[in-house]
């Protein structure tokens, strides 16, 4: 069950906790702001997790530091054949440019399944991915097509895999001083296939109480699957691998049977809680469920 | 009757230009020079003493106005019908989260809540009790309220209460006896016994309860409250602080939704006491989290029936008993608990009856009235009884409910003659629509449909009253001066069109004074689905009144008698000799005065009396003014792997008497079988250890438009059975409609998987466990 403060329960407050708003320019702005206020800030962008947090008093940061007033992060770009999605782009805009819709349709489907228009016009994908919800809808997909998040802080830039970049429910490798600037995704192979899918917790556009995606790559005869990424959320602290289900898969020439035996392993992996939008036994089952359908889809997809 | 030229036509609503522009005024929207800002603290706590309440370092915050602890407020008990609730908690103890301890005006909203911060209070914990069933044992763990039978009676107290001397917190008893039901259980060929539980459900207005209150200079305590009962808001502040009845006014704008939510004057007494103390208005308007906590949820219940029926589908005995979880304070509960089983006592024709319902005292948070007061509920259980009962005797459902309904003039459970009923006629649409339905080849696939029926009754109470008053102008323009709020449900455009009708006029040529208990007549207040059938009687007569005026000032310059004139288009004429007539204006001077008299006001009130009921028996002549009906079928898909549950389409039909306005009647329908939707699959006020815990809208999921059918998906139906006695042959509409869809999508679920829930919501959690016949691992718990 969601623990409710005991203060916050006798007061119902109408108004967000006091902050001071603070706005940055560039990244570096950004950088040495949260440096400075280290422990006291949080940096807004979308704002759509961060200001519910604030408004039931989950946290009270005396400051806010405006990200969306830099101007270079809103971008999508392609490279390669891969793409660099600045952190500041909204959900909307994955969901809808023509480049994210022709390289990478499936995680402009994954954009199109959060919340609603009016969530994704102004919530990024940084956001989504900093918040690090474990059921944010992007990063089992992002994880799954191995994808890279670029870091900046006052000490220089770095570039990890998404898949290290959560550390626990709200925690992620951030450091005091840095911001998420950019997600990069190389191009899929050709013979690669890639399905997220959801269960809201209750009416069409909740929050996942599972979601799975499943990353699979065929040979070219498209007999046998030569890479498996299985990616959970929301039944585990973080964005979780389901490696011993990946495992399974791995090499293996496709039949019901086997895909019934991945499922079954990805749901014996994930490590739910119970909570209001589901039971720890519903969860495992769902994920039961989704992966098979998922694994279904993927292979279903034209190459 | 005449050819009708306004009623029952689907005309715009009155107000829908200023609601849509934003011109129309809501409890929020008003400026008051002055205006201090209130909050609330309250206990986090099911039940605990306090042990010091300090509130030195709030006082002295600079901005703060005034600080009121229980040492404050009078004495006085607010609860409608048992004064077992007081402004803030008067003896030191709470009896559930959200109860009152203290409250602050400032200058701003943050001074208020940083005050709120500073208000040091120390508790003791104690024991509660939580679950209904262990609370209503005679010797519980504790009882909520030990000095219950020495509390006063409400301060309405429009009904009776009579606790059980046996079970301490067994505040509000009720009983049916019809025939003796164990000869009628040895007569049944089938038994079919079973237990359904209703969780509770939050009403989810779009505006939160809201009251500003200050004290004119002649002394009048003055509250804009946003309650369905602004009448009863002026009786407690009156009863509450000892001023006579004339030294308080209460005005209402514009309401925001209602749903039974607002009417427990809970935040009215705060606001009162904050503005009587400080000399300055303030307003206090709760947040959605606070309509959750310090508002109240419809009270959850557990009902436990038996029914008794014959081979031919005769049901021939029913034992009912339900319980409802009040909560820690009655309020307007008692009552509930008296309507859910009368309503369960019509419908059907039962030979043999048993009823008995309670309501119980817990230190669960609070409850409050939810569109339908008792009656969704029952119907949760014996809708579904029906459809168990016909599947066991290889019977249509349809047929089963067709062959015990109750047929006009014959006496339900209650001895009361049944009135005009069009029940039949919902059943063959529903019928209808039924046989439409193509049955879906894809059995196989993951999605199952299936098909469900439930129907209702929704009674509007006996003993309540409307006045209202018509003045005519000396420019012809009708003025309807009424008190009956306006919260969504359009009353305002059906009494227009009614005193448009009663005088030949146009739309237009009507307005209405309303809002306000200095200036407009009583009114009881927006319950029990009686607003239009009690304010559209009293503006009949209060119309007739007023014309006759107009007919005797007119009579002497037509050169006819009074009862020969009649009145259209702004003229009075003589009947059949219509170029005899003259202009309303010519009643009256160049000044406005009519030729003689001071003006033109009808009066008219409507008052159906209060008939006794026996206590032991409830049989009563008349139990209630009338009821209205309706029949719902669903179309449901359920995914086999998931457990979820959609709608995939629904009909309705309902006996509303008279559609004074249909398009209202179809939007109240419409709305209320939607909110019916919501507590079908998905919502449920989950409370842990007393405390309510998914009180936003991020956890407590109402259906959106993706979640429920629209358009030809959605088909209403509107079925006229007039109502001998309700104007122009009408009926209310208002909470009939929310009651029938849970039960028609349990049904379709059963016909769809075959699986029985019996415990609401539907949630795919609860279904997929039914169909897997196991329960799911529950830990470890977050």
């Amino acid at each position: 069950m969601r623990e409710i403060d005991l203060g916050y329960l006798s007061t119902l407050p109408t108004r967000l906790p006091k902050f001071e708003y603070l706005e940055a320019k560039t990244v570096d702005e950004a950088c040495s702001l949260l440096s400075q206020y280290e422990g006291k800030v949080k940096p807004i962008a979308g704002g759509t997790d961060l200001l519910v947090l604030m408004r039931n008093q989950a946290i009270r940061p005396q400051y806010i530091i405006n990200l969306k007033t830099i101007h270079d992060l809103d971008y999508i770009h392609c490279d390669d054949g891969g793409l660099e999605i600045g952190a500041l782009t909204t959900l909307d805009d994955i969901e809808n440019s023509s480049l994210s819709r022709e390289k990478l349709p499936m995680l402009a489907h994954t954009a199109h399944l959060i919340g609603t228009p009016q969530i994704r016009n102004v919530a990024t994908i940084g956001g989504n991915l900093c918040n690090a919800a474990p059921s944010a809808d992007t990063a089992p997909l992002l994880i799954g097509l191995g994808a890279k998040v670029k870091i900046k802080g006052l000490k220089g830039e770095r570039v990890i895999t998404l898949e290290d970049f959560f550390t626990g429910p709200g925690q992620s490798v951030l450091q005091n001083d840095e911001i998420l600037t950019e997600i990069q995704v190389s191009k899929p192979s050709p013979h690669t296939r890639a399905v997220y899918l959801k269960l809201p917790a209750r009416t069409a556009i909740d929050i996942a109480v599972v979601g799975v995606a499943a990353v699979l790559t065929l040979d070219p005869g498209g007999r046998d699957i030569v890479d498996a990424r299985i990616v959970l959320g929301a039944v585990a602290p973080t964005p979780m691998r389901a490696r011993n289900a990946e495992d399974t898969i791995r090499g293996k020439a496709i039949e019901d049977e086997l895909i019934a035996n991945v499922a079954q392993a990805a749901a014996e992996e994930a490590k739910p809680i119970s909570d209001i939008r589901g039971s720890a036994g519903y969860r495992k089952e769902m994920v039961k469920i989704l992966t098979n359908r998922a694994i279904r889809q993927a292979l279903s997809m034209p190459a | 009757m005449e050819q009708l030229k306004v009623v029952g036509k689907s005309l715009p609503r009155v107000d829908a230009i200023d609601k849509v522009t934003g011109k129309a005024k809501f409890g929020t929207d008003f400026k008051i020079p002055g205006l201090l800002h209130a909050k609330v603290l309250r206990s986090p706590y099911p039940h605990a003493r306090i042990i010091s309440l300090d509130t030195s370092k709030a006082e002295k915050l600079p901005g703060v106005r005034v600080v009121i602890g229980p040492k404050d407020v009078p004495k006085v008990p607010i609860g409608a019908l048992i004064g077992d609730e007081w402004v803030l908690c008067h003896d030191s103890v709470v009896r559930c989260v959200g109860d009152p301890v203290a409250a602050v005006a400032a200058d701003t909203i943050d001074i208020a809540e940083e005050a709120l911060g500073l208000i040091e209070v120390q508790y003791e914990e104690l024991p509660a009790i939580l679950d209904v069933e262990e609370a209503a044992e005679p010797q519980p763990r504790v009882v909520v309220h030990p000095d219950m039978h020495n509390y006063q009676k409400g301060y309405r107290g429009h009904v009776a209460v009579h606790p059980d001397p046996e079970r301490p917190n067994v505040c509000q008893t009720y009983h049916v006896r019809k025939g003796n039901v164990d000869k009628g259980f040895e007569q049944a060929d089938l038994i079919v016994e079973n237990r359904y539980t209703m969780p509770p459900m939050q009403h989810c207005t779009l505006e939160g309860i809201v009251v500003d209150a200050w004290v004119e200079s002649d002394g009048v305590l003055t509250a804009r409250s946003s309650s369905h009962l602004p009448w009863a808001v002026k009786a407690l502040l009156a009863h509450v602080f000892s001023l006579s009845p004339s030294k308080v006014r209460v005005l209402s704008a514009y309401i925001g939704g209602c749903f039974g939510h607002k009417g427990e004057g809970r935040a009215e007494v705060i606001a009162a006491a904050l503005a009587l103390k400080s000399g300055r208005p303030v307003k206090l308007h709760f947040t959605m989290q606070e309509g959750f906590v310090g508002g109240g949820s419809r009270p959850p219940v557990i009902t436990y029936i038996k029914d008794g029926v014959k081979k031919d589908g005769t049901l021939i005995a029913r034992e009912m008993k339900m319980i409802f979880s009040l909560g820690a304070h009655s309020h307007h509960g008692p009552h509930i608990v008296k309507r859910g089983p009368t309503g369960a006592a019509g419908v059907y024709r039962v030979t043999n009856m048993k009823f008995d319902s309670w309501g119980v005292y817990t230190n669960e948070p609070f409850t409050c009235p939810l569109r339908g007061f008792g009656t969704p509920e029952a119907r949760w259980a014996v809708e579904q009884q029906m459809d168990i009962i016909a599947e066991k005797l290889g019977m249509d459902p349809v047929e089963l409910r067709r062959k015990n309904l109750l047929v006009e003039g014959e006496p339900d459970g209650t001895g009361m003659s049944t009135r005009p009923i069009g029940m039949g006629q919902c059943l063959d649409k529903l019928a209808e629509w039924l046989a439409s339905c193509k049955k879906t080849v894809d059995e196989a696939g993951l999605w199952r449909t299936g098909r469900g029926i439930a129907i209702s009754n929704k009674s509007t109470m006996l003993g309540t009253t409307s006045v209202v008053k018509v003045k005519v102008w000396e420019d012809g323009t009708i003025e309807v001066r009424h008190s009956a709020p306006e919260l969504g449900q359009g009353i305002n455009t059906t009494l227009t069109q009614i005193a448009a009708e009663e005088f030949g006029v146009p739309m237009n040529c009507v307005r209405r004074v309303s809002g306000d208990t200095a200036f407009c007549p009583f009114d009881t207040g927006a319950v029990s689905s009686r607003g239009l059938i009690h304010n559209g009687n009293a503006l009949l007569a209060a119309c007739r009144d007023a014309k006759q005026q107009l007919f005797r000032l007119a009579a002497p310059k037509l050169g006819a008698a009074p009862e020969d004139l009649a009145t259209a288009d702004g003229k009075i004429y003589v009947k059949g000799v219509e170029e005899k007539s003259l202009s309303i204006s010519d009643l009256f001077t160049p000044s406005g005065l009519p030729l003689q008299g001071a003006e033109v006001l009808g009066v008219g009130s409507f008052t159906p009396p209060l008939l006794p009921e026996d206590h032991e028996t409830g049989q009563s002549e008349r139990v209630v003014f009338t009821y209205s009906y309706i029949g719902t079928a669903v179309e449901v898909a359920v995914n086999v792997e998931t457990g979820e549950v959609k709608v995939l389409r629904m009909a309705s039909a309902s006996d509303v008497g008279k559609a004074i306005n249909p398009k209202v009647v179809e939007q109240q329908i419409e709305g209320g079988l939607l909110m019916g939707l919501g507590s079908g699959i998905y919502e449920e006020v989950v409370v842990d250890k007393g405390i309510p815990v998914n009180i936003d809208f991020a956890d407590y999921r109402v259906p959106r438009t993706l979640d429920v059918p629209t358009g030809k998906d959605n088909e209403t139906t509107i079925v006229e059975v007039a109502e001998p006695e309700g104007p122009l042959g009408a009926k209310g509409v208002g909470e009939l409609t929310i009651g029938v869809t849970a039960p028609a999508i349990a049904n379709a679920v059963y016909d769809a998987v075959g699986v029985r829930i019996r415990d609401l919501p539907l949630s795919k959690e609860r279904v997929l466990m039914e169909i897997k016949k196991q329960a799911f691992d529950l830990s470890p718990k977050h």
